[in-house]
């Protein structure tokens, strides 16, 4: 029997909504009605105050994350060490710090550049540091496409599962609003509709091999990820049915699917919402899925849940939930 | 359903060279001294040289194969910003695609996955920021995996897109993607690589590090002192062998396997048992014996830390081979093009392979005491098989592993 892969935790951070914090030069009337929803970082402020230590606020976040979702999926940290475990992230924008040190460099001059700072400026510096604090061995990646970025980054996950390279990996999805990108997203988001949101989060679901999982513990009908693949935007009928051979694996042709889709960059939700979550949007959309009273409620079963970019590339996954009251 | 990945076109932009056949000529002769790069006033750091690109021979090259291209390939339009963002990679993926033969339906159905190092055009905006500019023309290419969308949008690509940046492991990362898209059927063509231009925050950043040497980078050298910074660009074609057999396109190489690991150790100083594990890991997935192997373009940055390290993990793999593989570094020749370095040098590999010859390490003198042939001046330079590998490593303790493969003769 095909060993599959299957979501074995989910968690989330997600920024609340309110009105535009001040940020730059141009806090307020010049971006209209839209809103720029930040995480609440107090907490890693008071930690880099006390130990000075090396994390940034991403890494920071990503490390007591993983500690939730182990928590959530009866792990240790024991057991997911090793070359077992991968971790990959993806975000549109990839860590501040990577532009922060060019203009640290033009207000400080070569002074302003130590090796610590450096070491921060890099897209992968948050996965590495969590490997490293949790011994992870495995596949190690930073994806920073567009807004599939994290849909992108659960798709190597589940490659790297499926090739057999690895039995678990930790997928997060994130972005980071810190200066000068939260400059930027508010500048791109001046034409966007009254009410429109941009909002910063972190999300990390957990995949597995499910015979792993089984062995562990772990209940044997947790959400089953049927098939994952690329896809484009305006594709034709040809472009669809490959889609959904593809995303539901050994399911029965006739079988409904239900389908939770990105309609416009990271926008998450079934409609209702107008946020955009850029590059964390698919894998929220998962992650709220699988936490979701409604998956039992709606009674259907199967589930596919995309991304699409504004260039038009999208990542499509078929997630099959076989528990009818909420998943994880 | 696995399908075999072949390589079917390659592209080449350095500050030296641009295009294939004067890149290989440059890895036998070896390059001029690297210099002060034209981008940034670099006499005020440590170390001052870099084997930087000048961005306008590249654009001038860049603008004559847009014009002797466009029509034939229905390619986009590419503004000014567009080429500071992907000028160096459109460069050389548009000899990429000629050298595999694509026409402008196949490139349809291709996809791209792009490496880099900080990506698109953030700095620029950043200096408009604190000059107090808000205006829209800074607004567009910011973000790291800009460079990925301008080659979708010029190229008419509709497949898969992605980007990386794990630091000096990005290109691995794009390959190891690229790679699995063809093999799972996703696209059957992949246009991979990467693309960085030089950047004075990172040029500072390794200076701050005292990672670079101040005259040459000098791998595998008892008196190696360091990296020089390169930049440019690499593109590989690579696809699905049936599509190409189907469409009559000469192999280069067989991407025989991608493998990738984690030191879990420390973010600048690499342990050996990482890479060790990506290449056994490398080897397996090609159904390989390390015996198999005549050839390892080494990371070799020409640090202390980074070249004993992978001096210690290929003894760890190879050394119970009856034949040991050459080994070397390109790295003295073209730099270090970080983000890109593995893409180039997965080319290097290529060539070195179709050569039957593994480049000349021109710029390392003294050898360091190690129980492989480096081929520098005097030494027998001979790859002994038709398989070679070619590895990187990154900050954080990211490594990874690729294997390519002669075709057979006749094979196509």
């Amino acid at each position: 029997m095909k060993d599959s892969v299957i979501v074995s935790a989910a968690c989330a951070d997600v920024a609340s909504g309110g009105p535009l914090p001040a940020i730059g030069h141009n806090a307020d009337a010049a971006f209209g009605s839209f809103n720029v929803n930040f995480l609440d970082h107090s907490e890693f402020e008071a930690h880099r105050k006390a130990e000075r230590g090396r994390h940034t606020k991403v890494s920071y976040r990503l490390c007591n994350m993983v500690e939730r979702l182990l928590k959530e999926a009866g792990l240790t940290k024991e057991e997911i060490s090793g070359p077992r475990t991968a971790l990959i992230s993806g975000s549109s924008y990839g860590c501040s710090q990577v532009f922060d040190i060019h203009r640290r460099l033009s207000k400080h001059g070569p002074r302003g550049i130590d090796a610590v700072r450096f070491a921060q400026a890099t897209h992968n510096y948050p996965v590495s540091v969590c490997a490293i604090e949790y011994g992870l061995m495995g596949p190690c990646l930073a994806v920073v496409s567009t807004e599939t970025a994290g849909m992108d980054a659960m798709l190597c996950a589940y490659d790297w599962i499926t090739e057999n390279r690895c039995d678990r990996a930790i997928v997060v999805g994130f972005e980071d609003f810190s200066s000068p990108v939260g400059e930027h997203v508010c500048a791109r988001a001046t034409d966007a509709p009254p009410g429109y949101s941009v909002t910063e989060s972190m999300v990390m679901l957990l995949l597995e091999r499910q015979s792993v999982a089984v062995a562990r513990g772990a209940a044997s009908d947790l959400p089953e990820i049927t098939g994952i693949t690329t896809t484009y935007s305006g594709a034709d009928a040809a472009e669809a049915v490959r889609v959904r051979a593809k995303i539901t694996g050994e399911a029965d042709v006739n079988e409904e699917i239900s389908t939770l889709t990105s309609q416009r960059l990271g926008q998450c939700g079934a409609g209702t919402e107008d946020t955009d979550y850029l590059g964390a949007g698919g894998v929220l959309e998962i992650a709220r899925l699988l936490n979701s009273p409604d998956v039992g409620q709606r009674r259907r079963q199967h589930w596919q849940i995309g991304a699409l970019s504004q260039s038009g590339s999208g990542v499509m996954a078929g997630i099959k939930v076989t528990q009818l009251e909420f998943a994880l | 359903m696995t399908r075999s990945v072949i390589v079917t076109g390659m592209g080449v932009v350095t500050r030296d060279v641009i295009g294939i056949p004067e890149f290989s000529q440059l890895l036998a002769d070896g390059s001029a001294a690297p210099g002060r790069p034209s981008q940034f006033d670099s006499g005020r750091f440590r170390a001052k040289n870099a084997f930087a690109t000048d961005p306008e021979v590249a654009q001038t090259a860049l603008r004559k194969a847009l014009l002797r291209m466009s029509k034939d390939m229905g390619l986009g339009d590419m503004t000014e910003a567009d080429m500071n963002c992907a000028g160096y990679g459109m460069l050389a993926a548009l000899e990429a695609v000629e050298q595999a033969g694509l026409t402008s339906q196949i490139l349809k159905s291709a996809g791209c996955s792009i490496a880099t190092t900080s990506g698109g055009l953030m700095d620029g905006y950043t200096d408009a920021l604190n000059e107090g500019d808000h205006s829209a023309q800074f607004q567009e290419l910011v973000s790291p995996g800009s460079a990925a969308v301008v080659l979708r949008r010029i190229l008419g690509l509709q497949g898969p897109l992605c980007s990386f940046s794990c630091a000096c492991a990005s290109s691995i990362g794009a390959v190891s993607y690229a790679f699995m898209r063809v093999q799972n059927g996703d696209a059957p063509v992949m246009l991979v690589g990467g693309n960085d231009r030089i950047r004075e925050a990172d040029f500072a950043g390794f200076n701050a590090l005292r990672a670079m040497d101040r005259n040459s980078c000098r791998p595998f050298d008892v008196d190696r002192s360091g990296m020089i910074i390169g930049d440019g660009a690499a593109i590989l074609v690579i696809e699905d062998e049936e599509h190409a057999r189907a469409r009559g396109a000469r192999p280069l190489a067989r991407m025989a396997s991608v493998a990738l690991s984690t030191d879990s150790h420390h973010i600048t100083c690499p342990q050996p048992g990482g890479l060790v594990r990506a290449m056994e890991q490398a080897l397996e997935f090609a159904n390989m014996k390390p015996e198999a192997v005549g050839y390892v373009n080494c990371h070799g940055t020409g640090t202390q830390i980074n070249d004993e390290a992978e001096a210690v993990a290929l003894e760890a793999v190879f050394g119970g081979s009856q034949k040991r593989p050459i080994i070397s570094s390109t790295k003295g020749i073209t730099g270090h093009l970080l983000g890109s370095a593995g893409a180039i040098e997965a080319i290097a590999t290529i060539l070195a392979l179709r050569a039957g010859e593994a480049p000349k390490m021109t710029s390392t003198i003294n050898p360091e005491d190690i129980a492989f042939t480096l081929p520098v001046e005097g030494e027998d330079r001979t790859i002994r098989t038709t398989v070679a590998m070619s590895n990187s490593l990154g900050f954080g303790g990211l490594n990874g592993s690729l294997l390519f493969e002669l075709p057979a003769t006749g094979e196509f």
